[in-house]
């Protein structure tokens, strides 16, 4: 009796524990900007909020793959705009690219990462695609933000 | 060992000052999105770097993207020169304000000088503690070392006999005995180990205290005359200012080439 209280006791203990980060990031939007917080759990999932400096409010969720050294997920903002990303992460830091249905495309990072500059946008672009088709088989949030450029993608498949 | 009172509350004290600056709340610092145009925004070497082009170009990024309430943040700032002559910079040429709901205030940079002394003050009181503290355990390592304390139980046979006229039973006796003994060579080394420890502690914080001089000597921006088509980088400290409380804007203002390169961040409680 005390084993299986004692497993489920660090259990909860092991799925409560997170890790919240700071996310900065561009788009290209005429220079907009947005700062937010990234939490991510053991669980491999976490969720995301960040505001621009051009007053877009979004929340999101994300998702690692089974390394965790990539992932994906998916955004939704106050204006309407919905918005897929994928992310490289070294666990405590990292960076990713995203892309809006808008057509706003943007980079960014989280935790200290002060290797990461950001890079042209066409080479983003390409980097996008490469890690959206190696975890395509990850594209979990559509129920969510079904509006983002993948989601409505798959829909008409 | 004893701490007497006054020791006690020094510490209280040295302790309080250094958690001073981690009781202020910290907020975030974003570029404002550029409506009147010419400044544009971008991730480099982890930071959010703003660049603002004129005759010349001027970037600045703020340490973290945070200010601290009461501390104002640190900058990095980047000057280039696109002109043919030669462009002297001065660091009286930055001027940072911060603005709250009361109004603005403006917060002064240290001079290279003034933030170097600010170091040395540091690091120098930090050596004063450690050797008042590293006095009074070597006192208490030489009393400790050089005072032992014995005792021990004896027992003895003692035969019938008269005394004084009264006749006194033989018999074995018990007794015990105790005391302090006091060894001043063991005492003197215990006392020059810890002097010892102390002298390295010192030695090590002063070497800190170089080492970080060293460092902000070499990063802090200062008066300089900057060449054509050369670039001037350095870091910006800005002093504390107890006035600001709930910080809404904060305005960078850099004087360079005869123009004003201005950059404006909005302040928002950080969530970390």
């Amino acid at each position: 009796m005390f084993k299986i209280s004692a497993i489920l006791a660090m259990l909860f203990a092991l799925s409560g524990c997170s890790m919240t980060l700071p996310v900065q990031g561009v788009s290209t939007n005429d220079s907009e900007l947005f700062t937010g917080t990234a939490t991510g759990y053991l669980s491999g999932k976490g969720d995301l909020n960040f505001t621009s400096n051009m007053g877009r409010t979004c929340t999101g969720t994300f998702k690692y793959n089974d390394n965790f050294d990539k992932g994906v997920g998916g955004i939704s903002c106050n204006d309407g705009s919905q918005g897929d990303f994928v992310f490289y992460s070294s666990g405590v830091s990292g960076h990713g690219f995203g892309n809006m249905n808008d057509g706003t495309r943007g980079q960014f990072l989280f935790g200290d990462l002060p290797s990461f500059s950001q890079i042209d946008w066409n080479e983003a672009n390409s980097v996008y695609k490469s890690i959206s088709y190696e975890l395509s088989n990850m594209l979990y949030y559509c129920d969510d933000f079904p509006k983002t450029p993948k989601c409505s993608a798959k829909a008409k498949d | 060992m004893k701490i007497n009172k006054s020791v006690f509350l020094l510490i209280i004290c040295f302790t309080l000052q250094g958690c001073k600056q981690g009781m202020f709340t910290k907020y975030s610092a974003v570029p404002f999105a550029p409506r009147d145009g010419g400044v544009k925004s971008i991730l480099s070497k982890g930071q959010i770097v703003s660049i603002q082009d004129k005759t010349n170009t001027v970037s600045v990024y703020l340490k973290y993207g945070l200010i601290t309430e009461g501390v104002a943040g640190d900058f990095y700032i980047a000057l280039v020169n696109h002109t043919s002559e030669s462009i002297t910079f001065n660091p009286y040429d930055i001027s940072i304000s911060v603005s709250n709901d009361i109004g603005m205030t403006q917060v002064f940079p240290y001079t290279r000088r003034e933030f170097l002394q600010k170091i040395k003050t540091k690091y120098d009181n930090q050596a004063a503690l450690a050797i008042l503290l590293g006095a009074l355990s070597a006192a208490s390592a030489q009393y400790t070392a050089s005072t032992t304390y014995y005792s021990g139980t004896v027992s003895a046979y003692v035969p019938s006999n008269t005394y004084g006229g009264f006749y006194y039973p033989g018999g074995t006796v018990h007794g015990s005995y105790s005391g302090y003994s006091y060894n001043p060579a063991a005492g003197w080394a215990a006392a020059e180990i810890q002097n010892l420890k102390t002298n390295n502690a010192v030695a090590n914080i002063r070497q800190q205290r170089d080492n970080e001089m060293s460092l902000y000597d070499n990063a802090l921006l200062s008066q300089r005359p900057i060449e054509p088509n050369a670039t001037y980088a350095g870091l910006v400290v800005s002093k504390e200012n107890l006035n600001i409380k709930n910080p809404k804007e904060l305005t960078i203002n850099i004087k360079f080439g005869g123009e004003d390169y201005t950059f404006k961040y909005k302040i928002s409680k950080n969530n970390l």
